[in-house]
């Protein structure tokens, strides 16, 4: 019976050879490459191979909805609705100040995507300067992170020129699209008001606005989220090749943007066989049979985990052997109540989609169970929503079993995003079972409220960040930057990613102590317009005594001059001062060159001495 | 079948001996031939060089202007009846509007709006400055505040073609004089130029492959460098797009008044660039294959007067070869074309063509398939010449004006500053990119032809050429941000505007550039042997600040830096260093002129073989 069944399948070849691709991606992609040649490979590769995702997934949604955008009039859009997800939009950016919220994350990414601009590499620059008129990345190194966020961000700096704040940009843009996906699947869950009412959850976040104005990649990993589950239910409706392969290119892209969002691709897998069981036969198309090929970089790149212990940054938790284990369980569950019911001083959290959320999250539990059972009969979207219920639980039963994945601090609570869109999914997935428009008002009133009375008011003061002291110090450093009229100075600091971001060159102390002789050789030459040098002070609250932050001190050869300094906490100084002379004991070093050299009158001797001095100058680069 | 000797003869001579014999008003012919003549005698023997310099400088501005504004009204009659058309292309750009505008905002965006070719630029702004000012022709090299008045005291009769300058100097007219006026051109004919191309490649090959041809234009870094530029190339390749437009255009139905356009278009594209003047040959070729087309010899006002109207160019050509100044020649350098510079010149132009690293602005995806259709071009005309069936408008006008940007080409390959890999000399190739570009879309047609989705393939390769060399050039921009001259001058400008009150600058580059920001300049040579004139306004308080600008060199791999020997100033000119900085492996200096001390050490008067170039003598 069962060869009966299966036999038109395996007779299928096409589906023999989505098998063989998928065999040799998995072996290609976790075995027959060396360590090192994979962090090569996706250096040189990464980029095209993300472009090559990107531009099937655009042509697929283009195939898909060609017909639906011809027909498109402009009395058909739904104005009001687009009207409520301008103004959510609007109060989600408008309260907080655009900057780079997440050190050195945030940065990492902006990073790649200057070098994705520039030369179409992976890499995060660690060295630049000018020398030739031009900045130049002189050396860089592979971020772990994924790739679809930095190349983005390379597309926007391709398109309009490169400057940092287009992360903002790309950001600001896809807080309007989640929203209006928000609003589309609220729609389709439960009707127009369900539609309004999940923008009007999204919009008193505190949380999503402090991720909305930041350079990360949170944003878009809930777009792609959304995305996929859409197009998940697209492909249950129409169960057509262009609808499998925009689900398809949707999930790939997903995987691509936040580690965990890997773990979508489950509940994809599964919606893609349970489309086919329904169609009889498995429907496919060139670019998803070729799809798995193109992620092989991600495990190529996974490899960085292996090659640097570091990345796992488990020395930031003392006390953490292993990055995820079940004995975190517990204590990252009680942070997670800590943050969804946190004051509104301490958490960027909303009571009310906290309170809704966990209210519906048990009936959804029950609901998905029963539709299980008759899911042949359900309404596409409510497929797809029942399917990617498990990509959300899992994904959060990850999370719990984190070794950082505490939601209540200050860097992790943006990884519980994922979870908040579950449990507004929950909330509208759940509303239909009361059928009556009175309760979704009435919610809806309740939101508005929520937004008014404690979202808006705690958006605005943002107390929630202000501990967070990196951040307030990459803005402190941003206005330093953007007050200076030439980028021809060189920083010493130890956060040289963010300068060399900004095209200015940097380099951390450790390297400056090292290369003192360089750093001789450039002022005696004045390469550099100025060297600053930024410190941070802790001060003791008893005394007020100020010590310097371990790692920040140049040692008594450099003699510092401050410039500019601020206590943007109470116990903390932030300074950035001159570096006005290197002395070796008592003797200056650095006294200036006194210009009295003759030079030759011969032009090609001059061009010589020239080339000799520009080859020294470029090894003692710092 | 015919001997090839004998192909020219048959197709060309006889039928146009045959022309010319029935022409309806043979006096025409008689008096373009005496046009011709007196232009030749009035050009090249009857005007010495020194008179024929006055006379540019005098009437050149009123010459031009009538030229230009004869083309406007011809143009406007050829435009007219065809009003419903182009008011249609307007209204409705369709697809190819969007192609276009994307195109034009790739090129403005993909370099910053600066001055790019030093000192040229700066040249060709003083020159729509003075025309601006006095209507006459001349570039200011020193002028001063004098009771309000900004005073332009000497002026030099630049080589540059002056069509551009005057056209800058009529938005000056228009809008107020500001530098800024120079880029706007530019960018106004950024999308004139790329739908001139989207309008011949449609005529050439269709519409997709004319969209290839747009696209391959607009993402070649050197075409946005010159669109956020100061200089006139783009306005030289806007002008040739224009004239090959017209020229089919009076292929298409030979009549008197397309006739008058083409021909005034012609020199006017003739004053837009040095070389262009070879174009008069492809007009003259087009305009008698359009007399064959119409079957009758024709000619009107302007096509007569064309010979007298080349004449001040001539004027000009000869005001330059009798003054070596203005040649630039490098050291050791006699002539400015010679066949020794051949062989450079070739390595530089393959180097340019098909450089596959990010250092310079070329396409090597447009010069591959440029070269692709000129093989596809061959092979169709050595079909052509087998059945010699009557070629297409489109065709006959790029025939014609190819064979005059190959010559063009050719004679940049004998010129001394040609070598097309050098930043400086690389817009040069623009003509030939623009061939290039059209005859890539003339390839893609012959194999759409064939059944191939040769265009749509080509459209993907130039997504994955522009992203992964384009848009990277782009954003180095090394051909532009290396010129350290360039980013010199903008440094020593904002250091002098942060300085209060009236400045005199003694320069050690221009005086060109700080004369337009009206900033008194003059250069070091003059400020050394000038010493008691300086002193003598220092004490009467005429400038608040006397400021010299010096290069300092390395002379040993460690730095040790030193004055360099041409900037060096008389030992009783008291400096005070107030700013130096970087560029590159050299430094440029600022210092403050306290005091000239008497009885100054007499300095010896620079050789005459180390004369700077003119541009840079106030």
């Amino acid at each position: 019976m069962y060869r009966s069944t299966l036999a038109p399948w395996l007779g299928d070849r096409r589906l023999w050879l989505l098998g063989v691709v998928l065999v040799a991606a998995v072996a290609l992609g976790f075995w027959l490459v060396p360590d090192q040649a994979a962090i090569v490979f996706v250096s040189k590769a990464g980029f095209w191979f993300v472009l090559v995702a990107f531009a099937i997934f655009l042509h697929a949604l283009w195939q898909t909805w060609r017909a639906e955008l011809a027909a498109l009039t402009w009395r058909a859009v739904d104005w009001p609705s687009v009207g409520i997800v301008g103004l959510g939009g609007v109060v989600l950016l408008v309260h907080e100040t655009f900057g780079f919220k997440i050190v050195m994350d945030e940065l990492m990414l902006l990073g790649t995507s200057m070098s994705m601009h520039l030369d179409k590499t992976v890499l995060v620059p660690m060295r630049g300067n000018d020398i030739q008129g031009t900045f130049a990345i002189l050396d860089g190194m592979m971020d772990k992170r994924p790739l679809f966020f930095p190349f983005l961000v390379s597309l926007l700096h391709d398109l309009t020129g490169y400057r940092p704040a287009n992360a903002f940009v790309l950001n600001g843009t896809l807080t309007f699209v989640f929203l209006g996906l928000v609003c589309a699947l609220g729609r389709q869950l439960a009707g127009r008001l369900a539609g309004w009412l999940g923008v009007v959850l999204f919009a008193g976040l505190p949380l999503l606005a402090h991720n909305a104005t930041g350079g990360g990649f949170e944003l878009l990993n809930l777009v792609m989220i959304l995305a996929t589950l859409l197009l998940g239910a697209r492909f249950v409706e129409k169960r057509d090749p262009p609808s499998l392969t925009a689900f398809c290119f949707a999930a790939l892209l997903l995987a691509q943007v936040r580690y965990e969002s890997v773990i979508f691709l489950l509940p994809v897998a599964a919606l893609v066989l349970w489309g086919w069981w329904r169609e009889g036969r498995a429907v496919l198309s060139w670019p998803v049979m070729l799809a798995p090929l193109l992620m092989i970089h991600y495990p190529l790149q996974h490899r960085i985990f292996d090659l640097r212990v570091s990345a796992w940054e488990l020395g930031s938790r003392p006390g953490s052997t292993t990055p995820f284990s079940t004995d975190y369980l517990p204590g990252n569950l009680v942070h997670a109540v800590n943050f969804f019911f946190g004051k509104a001083t301490e958490q960027p959290n909303s009571l009310v989609l906290s309170i809704l959320g966990c209210i519906a999250i048990p009936f959804f539990a029950l609901l998905v169970f029963k539709r299980l059972r008759t899911l042949a009969s359900e309404p596409p979207v409510v497929v797809a929503t029942t399917l990617f219920a498990l990509g959300f639980a899992v994904q959060f039963a990850l999370l719990m079993c984190y070794f950082y994945g505490q939601f209540d601090d200050i860097v992790i609570r943006r990884l519980s995003l994922p979870t908040q869109l579950g449990m507004v999914i929950a909330v509208l997935a759940v509303l239909p079972q009361f059928a009556n428009a009175t309760v979704v008002r009435a919610l809806l009133g309740l939101s508005l409220f929520g937004l008014l009375s404690r979202s808006v008011p705690s958006m605005a003061a943002h107390a929630y960040s202000q501990e967070y002291l990196p951040g307030k110090e990459t803005a402190w450093r941003r206005e330093f930057i953007a007050e200076q009229p030439r980028h021809d100075y060189l920083v010493i600091d130890n956060d040289s990613i963010l300068w060399i971001a900004h095209e200015v060159s940097a380099t951390p102390v450790l390297q400056a102590k090292k290369n003192r002789a360089a750093l001789v050789f450039h002022m005696r030459n004045r390469t550099f317009s100025d060297i600053y040098v930024f410190q941070r002070f802790n001060i003791d609250p008893d005394t007020g005594h100020m010590t310097l932050r371990e790692g920040d001190d140049l040692g008594p050869d450099f003699v510092l001059e401050p410039v500019r300094e601020e206590r943007l906490q109470t116990l903390t100084l932030s300074r950035i001062s001159r570096l006005k002379e290197i002395r070796d004991g008592t003797a200056v070093l650095t006294t200036p060159d006194p210009v009295q050299h003759e030079v030759p009158k011969d032009r090609a001797e001059i061009e010589k001495l020239r080339a000799a001095y520009l080859q020294n100058f470029v090894k003692m680069l710092p | 079948m015919p001997r090839p000797a004998a192909l020219p003869f048959r197709a060309v001579i006889r039928p146009l001996l045959h022309l010319l014999r029935t022409a309806p008003e043979p006096r025409r012919l008689v008096l373009f031939a005496l046009s011709a003549a007196f232009a030749l005698a009035l050009g090249f023997a009857a005007v010495d060089p020194k008179t024929a310099e006055h006379l540019i400088v005098a009437w050149g501005y009123y010459y031009i202007a009538g030229v230009f504004a004869a083309f406007v009204v011809c143009a406007w009659r050829v435009a007219a009846p065809r009003r419903a058309v182009w008011l249609g292309w307007l209204r409705r750009p369709g697809w190819a509007g969007v192609v276009i505008a994307l195109g034009m905002a790739f090129a403005i965006w993909c370099d910053p709006f600066k001055h790019k070719i030093l000192f040229d630029e700066y040249v060709l702004q003083g020159t729509a400055y003075f025309m601006h000012a006095t209507k006459e022709i001349g570039t200011i090299i020193r002028a001063y505040d004098i009771q309000g008045t900004w005073l332009p005291i000497d002026t030099f009769l630049d080589k540059r073609p002056y069509f551009f300058a005057f056209l800058v100097s009529l938005l000056h007219d228009l809008t107020g004089y500001r530098l800024a006026n120079m880029f706007a051109l530019n960018v106004a004919l950024t999308p004139l130029f790329l739908a001139l191309v989207y309008w011949l490649g449609r005529e050439l090959a269709g519409r997709g492959p004319a969209l290839l041809a747009v696209g391959l234009l607009a993402t070649m870094p050197l075409l946005g460098q010159q669109t956020s530029g100061a200089g006139m190339e783009l306005h030289n390749l806007t002008m040739l797009a224009l004239v090959l437009a017209l020229a089919v255009l009076w292929l298409r139905a030979p009549n008197e008044d397309r006739l008058s356009t083409l021909v005034l278009g012609t020199v006017l594209l003739a004053q837009s660039r040095y070389e262009s003047v070879l174009f008069v040959v492809s007009t003259a070729v087009v305009i008698v294959a359009g007399w064959r087309r119409a079957g009758r010899v024709f000619l009107t006002w302007p096509a007569l007067a064309a010979p007298l109207l080349l004449v001040p160019y001539l004027w000009q050509n000869r005001v330059l070869s009798a003054t070596p100044l203005l040649w630039q020649l490098h050291e050791g350098q006699t002539e400015r074309f010679s066949f020794a510079y051949l062989a450079g010149n070739l390595e530089g132009a393959w180097r340019f063509f098909f450089n596959f690293s990010y250092d310079d602005a070329n396409s090597w995806y447009l010069s591959a398939l440029g070269a692709a259709g000129l093989v596809a071009w061959a092979a169709g005309a050595w079909r052509w010449a087998r059945d010699r069936r009557e070629l297409a408008p489109a065709s006959v006008a790029v025939l014609a004006f190819g064979a005059g940007i190959a010559a063009n080409l050719v004679l940049l390959m004998l010129y001394y500053w040609s070598r097309l890999d050098d930043v400086v000399a690389a817009r040069f190739a623009l003509p030939m990119c623009l061939l290039l570009a059209l005859l890539a879309a003339l390839f893609v047609r012959v194999l759409d032809a064939r059944g191939w989705p040769a265009t749509r393939l080509a459209a993907v390769g130039l997504g994955i050429w522009a992203l992964g060399w384009g848009v990277p050039a782009a954003a180095r921009r090394l051909y532009t941000n290396q010129n350290l001259v360039m980013q010199e001058v903008e440094w020593e400008h904002d250091v002098l505007m942060s300085l209060h009150g009236r400045v005199l600058l003694i320069s050690n580059k221009s005086t060109i550039p700080f004369v337009l920001w009206h900033i008194p300049t003059i250069i070091n040579g003059v400020g050394r042997q000038r010493g008691e004139q300086i002193k003598y306004h220092m004490k009467e308080d005429t400038f608040n600040e006397v400021i010299v600008a010096q290069a300092l060199r390395p002379t040993s791999a460690n730095g040790d830096m030193g004055v360099d020997p041409d900037d060096l100033m008389p030992a009783n000119f008291k400096l005070v260093p107030i700013a130096e900085k970087r560029f590159g492996a050299r430094w440029a200096r600022l210092s403050r002129l306290v005091a000239i001390e008497d009885a100054p050490i007499k300095e010896p008067a620079p050789s005459p073989a180390k004369l700077p170039p003119l541009a840079t003598i106030p």
